[in-house]
C-alpha cells in the first residue's frame, strides 16, 4: 500500500472543491433573464424581434384591478382606494408612469410637451393663418364660458391655439377608457382600475419582483379588508409563475431526497454507503456552478435547476460502485476497478449527449450544457477516484431486498420472451410519429411559459376594461441613419391613416407624431411668423372678439423663441416617462436605425402585406407566426445537433466495446426509448417543447448506461447478482426522484417528471429486453 | 255636499298648514323640503361671465334642464350652441367643432368650475342636503320668499389634485323665491365671476 499515491487524488479533490465552493459561496451570482432562453433568431426579421423582446416591448405594463370582497362595496371605496394606491405607486421609484385616470401627464412630460408644441403639432399650420387664428381664439373664449381653472387661464394667455391639447392627445392610448369620479372603472363599475408602467429592465424578476410585492404591501397597507387586489401583465404573470415552480421545487426536493436517502439506507444497510452516495452528485452542482459562473460571470436560476436534474445521471455512478462491494474478493479499488470500464463509457456517452447543448442557438441552454458536462465529468471522476479513498479496503456491503432482486430476476427471464412484441411497438410507434410529421410539436412560447387559465382570463378581462389593445402585428422600418428611418415612418403614417380611416386598420403606435424629423420640425417652425406680423395677425383675428388683445404678450414671446430653438431630438425624452414609449418605437440595432410600427387590429389590409415585400427595408412580422418560427428554426438545428450526437455516440461506443453490432445494439434502446416517450408525451400532453427535450437528453444518459451495464451481463453472468441489483435500485431511485415532480401543479415539472419517469421505466425495461439477452438458466432458483 | 265641505276644508287647511310651516323660522332643512318638491323642471336662463381676460362681459343664453334626483342639463343657445350634460358622475358636451357636432364624455374632475355649478345647483334643486354639505359648508340668510344661500367649499385633502373645488372657488352664492332658485352667481380665486340668473318660468 502506498500511502502517498492513494491520498493524492483526495488532495486534489480537496483543493479543487475548496476553489469552487469559495466561488460558488463568494461570487454566485443567480440571474433569472428569461429572454437567456429565446433563441437568437436566423433571419433578420427573428433577430430584430428578440432584440425587443429582450428588452421587453410592452412588457412593462402592469394592470391593476381593486375590487370588492362582497357585493356592497360601493364605488365611492373603489374609487377612494384606486386614489390613494396611485399616489403611493407615483411617489415610489419603481413605475416610469401610473395613471388610473386621474391626474394629467406628469409635470416632466407636460413642459417638455410644451416646450416642443410648435414642431410636434400637426396644426400649426392651420392656426397660424389669420382665420386658423380667429378659429381657434373663438374655441378659448367659449371655453372661457365654462369657467378656467387658474392654470387653463395661464394656458389660454401662452397657448392660445391649443397647441399642448392637440399635441398631449398623440400620447393617448387609442380608445376611451370608462371612468367614474375621475378614475378608470370597468364598464360595470366592479372594478376601479389602475395601469403601472414598471421603470428598468422588465427581463430581471428578481428586481420586477420587488415592484409587484410593493403594490401589493402598499394596497394592504391602504384598502380595508372589504377590497382585494388582482394584478396582470407580462412581468406579474412571469413572476408568479416563477414562484409557483420555486415553491414546488423546494417542497418536492425535499421530498424526493428523504424518500431517496430511505431507500437507499434500505438498499445499503449502511449509513456511511448511503452518505457518500450523494458526494458525486453533489460535488457535480458545485463544479458546475463554479464553471458557468467562472465562464459566463453569473448562472441563470433555470440553469441551476435543470442542470441540477439532468446530472442526476451521477445518482447512479455511487449506486453501480457500492453495489460492487457486495463482492468479497479483492480491495475496494480492485473491486470497483472491474466495472470502470462499462462506467466510464456512459459517462462518455452521456457527456457527448449533453454537450450538444452546448452548440444550440439559446444562451440559456449553452449554459445548461456547460454545467452539466462539467457536472458529470467531476461527478464520475469523484465516484472513480474519490469515493474508493474514502472507504476501508476491506469494506463490504450486505446483500440486500432479496424479495426485490428475487421479483426483478423473474422479471429479467420473462421480459426477452416479449423481444418481438416491444420490436413491433417500436415499429408501430415510428410508422405513427411519421404520419403526425410537423405536428408533434408544440412552438407556441405560452407553452414555454405555463400560465393558469384563471390568470389569462383576468389578464383578458383587464385589458379589454382598459382598451388595452393587443398589437399582433408589426412593421419594421430600416434606415441607416435616425433622420432617414423617421422620414420613412412620416412617409408610412399617411398611408397608415388612410387605412384607419377607410377601417381596414384599427389603430397603430408609430414615433412619426411623437419625434418628427428634422425636416417636418424646420418646416413647421417655418410656418410660424414672425413677431411683427403675429401681433397684425393676432389683432386682426380678435376683432369681434371679447378677449382682451395686451394677454397675449407671453404668446408673442413664445413663438419667437420657438423659432429659433434647437429642434427636438430622441435624447431630450430622457429622464421623462415618456422616454419607455419613444424608445421602444425607435431605436438603434448595430449600424441600422429601427422603427417598429405597431399594428392593431385582428385583420391586416392586403395592400400593406404587399407594400412591405416589395420594400426590402421594411419588415411585415405577424407576431405570433414569428416566435412560432423561432422556435421551429431552433427545433431543426436542435434535430441536427442531435444527430450529429447520436453519431458520435456510436463512435465512442463502437471504441469502447471493440464491435460495431454491440454499439448499435447498445444505442438502438435509448433511441427506441426516446421514440416511445415522445409518442405518450404528445397523446398526454399536446406536444412537444424545449422542456421536454431536456428531460428526453437525461433519458439518453440514463438508457445508455442502463444497456452498457445490462449488455455487460452477457459477459460476465455472475453479475447478476451485483450489477443487476445496481441497475433496478438506480431505476427506483430515479422514478422515486422525478415520479414526486407529477406531484407539482406547474406544467413544465410535470413534463420533466413524466417524461424522465416514463424514460427511465421504458430504459430498464428495453434494457433488459434487448441489453441483456437471455438469463442463465442457473440463476432462476 | 257635506263631502265636498270636508274636502274643501282639507284642501285650505293644508295650504294654510304648509305655509305655516314655511311662516315659522326658516332653515336649511325647512329650504331643503320645500326645494326637494320639485321633480322637474325646464327653465330658461342668463348667464353673464366676468373674466379679467375679456374687454366685456360674455352673454349666453339658454336652457336649463333638470330631472330629479341627478339629471342637470345647461344648454347654451347663444352665442353658439352647447349642451353640457351632467348624469350621475360623468359631463358630457356637446358642441359643433369645426363644422361637426362633437360630444365629449369628461370626468368632472377635469372642470372644477363647472362641477360646481353643475354639483352645488343640481344638489341644490334637488333639496339634497347631504350631498351639499359634503361639498361645501352652508350658510343661509334672508326669509323663505328671499332666500341666500351661500355655499364655500370644503378643502379636500387631494395632493394629487392642485385643482379641487376648493382652489378655484371662493363661494357660490344662490338665492331664491320659495322653491325656485333664481339665481346662482360663482366666485372664483382669482376674481372672475359669472351671474346666472333663472326665469321660473319656461
Amino acid at each position: 500500500m502506498n500511502l502517498p499515491r492513494q491520498s493524492l487524488p483526495l488532495a486534489i479533490y480537496t483543493l479543487l472543491m475548496a476553489v469552487a465552493l469559495f466561488m460558488v459561496t463568494q461570487r454566485l451570482h443567480i440571474t433569472s433573464d428569461m429572454s437567456l432562453f429565446l433563441p437568437d433568431g436566423a433571419s433578420q426579421a427573428q433577430t430584430l424581434l428578440s432584440y425587443q423582446m429582450k428588452r421587453g416591448l410592452n412588457g412593462k405594463s402592469v394592470l391593476i384591478s381593486i375590487e370588492g370582497r362582497n357585493e356592497d362595496v360601493t364605488m365611492v371605496e373603489l374609487v377612494k382606494a384606486n386614489k390613494a394606491l396611485a399616489r403611493r405607486l407615483r411617489s415610489s421609484d419603481y413605475f416610469v408612469l401610473v395613471s388610473n385616470g386621474q391626474a394629467r401627464l406628469p409635470d416632466t412630460a407636460e413642459s417638455l410637451l410644451f416646450k416642443y408644441r410648435y414642431v410636434l403639432s400637426p396644426d400649426v399650420a392651420h392656426n397660424f393663418t389669420v382665420n386658423g387664428l380667429r378659429q381657434q381664439l373663438g374655441l378659448r373664449q367659449d371655453e372661457l364660458a365654462t369657467g378656467l381653472t387658474p392654470r387653463l387661464k395661464k394656458l389660454l394667455k401662452q397657448d392660445p391655439t391649443g397647441e399642448l391639447l392637440t399635441v398631449a392627445r398623440l400620447w393617448q392610448p387609442p380608445g376611451e377608457i370608462h371612468k367614474a369620479q375621475g378614475v378608470f372603472v370597468s364598464q360595470d363599475g366592479r372594478r376601479s382600475l389602475l395601469l403601472a408602467m414598471l421603470r428598468g429592465d422588465v427581463a430581471n424578476l428578481d428586481a420586477q419582483q420587488l415592484a409587484i410585492d410593493f403594490i401589493s404591501s402598499s394596497f394592504d397597507k391602504l384598502a380595508g379588508n372589504s377590497l382585494r387586489l388582482r394584478m396582470t401583465g407580462p412581468v406579474v404573470i412571469g413572476v408568479n409563475t416563477r414562484n409557483a415552480i420555486r415553491g414546488d421545487v423546494q417542497v418536492l426536493s425535499i421530498l424526493a431526497t428523504v424518500l431517496v436517502i430511505i431507500f437507499l439506507f434500505i438498499a445499503f444497510r449502511s449509513w456511511q454507503a448511503t452518505l457518500f452516495s450523494a458526494i458525486p452528485l453533489l460535488t457535480g452542482i458545485v463544479v458546475g456552478i463554479a464553471t458557468v459562473s467562472l465562464y459566463f460571470g453569473s448562472i441563470h436560476g433555470i440553469t441551476l435547476a435543470f442542470g441540477s436534474t439532468l446530472i442526476g445521471v451521477a445518482v447512479d455512478y455511487p449506486m453501480h460502485f457500492f453495489s460492487h462491494l457486495v463482492v468479497k474478493s479483492g480491495t475496494v479499488q480492485q473491486r470497483f476497478a472491474r466495472i470502470w470500464p462499462t462506467l466510464r463509457l456512459g459517462v462518455l456517452t452521456s457527456i457527448i449527449g449533453f454537450s450538444v447543448l452546448i452548440f444550440s442557438s439559446y444562451p440559456g441552454l449553452v449554459q445548461l450544457g456547460i454545467f452539466s458536462v462539467a457536472g458529470l465529468g467531476a461527478a464520475a471522476l469523484t465516484t472513480r477516484w474519490v469515493l474508493p479513498m474514502l472507504m476501508n479496503d476491506s469494506f463490504v456491503l450486505p446483500q440486500t431486498m432479496h424479495a426485490a432482486q428475487e421479483v426483478f430476476l423473474r422479471f429479467a427471464s420473462y421480459l426477452p420472451q416479449l423481444k418481438k412484441g416491444f420490436i413491433a411497438l417500436v415499429i408501430v410507434t415510428l410508422g405513427w410519429m411519421l404520419y403526425q410529421g410537423e405536428s408533434i410539436w408544440e412552438d407556441s412560447l405560452i407553452k414555454l411559459s405555463p400560465v393558469s387559465e384563471q390568470q389569462l382570463q383576468l389578464d383578458r378581462q383587464l385589458r379589454q376594461d382598459l382598451n388595452a389593445l393587443n398589437a399582433n402585428h408589426m412593421l419594421l422600418l430600416l434606415a441607416d441613419s435616425r433622420q432617414q428611418v423617421l422620414q420613412r415612418a412620416e412617409a408610412l403614417e399617411i398611408r397608415l391613416k388612410q387605412w384607419q380611416q377607410s377601417g381596414a386598420l384599427t389603430g397603430y403606435s408609430s414615433i412619426a407624431p411623437l419625434l418628427p424629423s428634422r425636416s417636418v420640425q424646420a418646416q413647421r417652425l417655418s410656418v410660424l411668423p414672425g413677431p411683427a406680423q403675429l401681433e397684425v395677425a393676432l389683432r386682426q383675428a380678435l376683432t369681434g372678439l371679447a378677449l382682451r388683445p395686451d394677454i397675449f404678450q407671453s404668446f408673442l414671446g413664445e413663438v419667437k423663441r420657438a423659432r429659433k430653438q434647437a429642434p427636438l431630438e430622441l435624447e431630450d425624452y430622457q429622464n421623462t416617462p415618456l422616454n419607455e414609449r419613444v424608445r421602444t418605437l425607435l431605436f438603434q440595432y448595430g449600424r441600422q436605425w429601427v422603427a417598429p410600427v405597431l399594428l392593431y387590429g385582428e385583420t391586416i389590409p392586403a395592400s400593406l402585406i404587399d407594400m412591405a415585400s416589395e420594400d426590402p427595408e421594411m419588415l411585415f412580422i405577424a407576431l405570433r407566426e414569428e416566435t412560432t418560427g423561432m422556435m421551429r428554426g431552433y427545433r431543426h438545428r436542435a434535430l441536427w445537433l442531435l444527430s450529429v450526437g447520436a453519431f458520435l455516440i456510436l463512435v465512442t461506443l463502437f471504441l469502447g466495446l471493440r464491435s460495431l453490432p454491440e454499439a448499435l445494439r447498445v444505442l438502438s434502446v435509448p433511441v427506441a426509448v426516446v421514440l416511445i416517450d415522445v409518442a405518450l408525451i404528445v397523446l398526454l400532453q399536446g406536444g412537444l417543447t424545449l422542456f421536454h427535450l431536456i428531460a428526453l437528453l437525461l433519458v439518453v444518459g440514463l438508457g445508455l448506461d442502463y444497456t452498457l451495464f445490462f449488455n455487460r451481463l452477457r459477459r460476465h453472468e455472475h453479475e447478476w447478482q451485483s450489477t443487476f441489483p445496481a441497475l433496478w435500485k438506480s431505476w427506483l431511485t430515479t422514478v422515486l426522484v422525478f415520479g414526486s415532480l407529477n406531484l407539482s401543479s406547474a406544467p413544465v415539472l410535470k413534463a420533466i417528471g413524466l417524461t424522465v419517469g416514463v424514460g427511465v421505466s421504458l430504459c430498464f425495461i428495453l434494457g433488459l429486453v434487448w441489453g441483456a439477452g437471455a438469463r442463465p438458466r442457473s440463476l432462476a432458483h | 255636499m257635506k263631502s265636498f265641505i270636508i274636502f274643501i276644508n282639507i284642501y285650505v287647511g293644508l295650504i294654510w298648514g304648509g305655509g305655516m310651516v314655511y311662516a315659522g323660522e326658516m332653515t336649511i332643512e325647512s329650504l331643503m323640503s320645500a326645494l326637494a318638491i320639485t321633480q322637474h323642471a325646464e327653465q330658461t336662463f342668463t348667464e353673464r361671465r366676468y373674466s379679467e381676460l375679456l374687454t366685456r362681459p360674455l352673454v349666453f343664453r339658454g336652457m336649463l334642464r333638470y330631472k330629479k334626483p341627478d339629471y342637470l342639463e345647461k344648454h347654451v343657445q347663444t352665442p353658439r350652441d352647447q349642451r353640457f350634460i351632467i348624469k350621475g358622475d360623468t359631463l358630457t358636451v356637446e358642441r359643433n367643432e369645426q363644422g361637426k357636432r362633437v360630444k365629449h364624455v369628461i370626468s368632472l374632475e377635469g372642470f372644477p368650475i363647472m362641477a360646481a355649478l353643475t354639483q352645488g345647483l343640481r344638489a341644490t334643486m334637488a333639496g339634497d342636503q347631504a350631498q351639499l354639505e359634503k361639498l361645501f359648508t352652508l350658510e343661509l340668510s334672508g326669509t323663505y320668499r328671499k332666500w341666500h344661500l351661500l355655499l364655500t367649499p370644503r378643502p379636500e385633502d387631494d395632493p394629487e389634485n392642485d385643482e379641487t373645488l376648493a382652489d378655484v372657488i371662493e363661494a357660490m352664492k344662490l338665492s331664491g323665491d320659495a322653491q325656485h332658485v333664481l339665481r346662482v352667481e360663482i366666485i372664483e380665486k382669482e376674481g372672475d365671476r359669472s351671474v346666472m340668473v333663472i326665469n321660473p318660468r319656461p
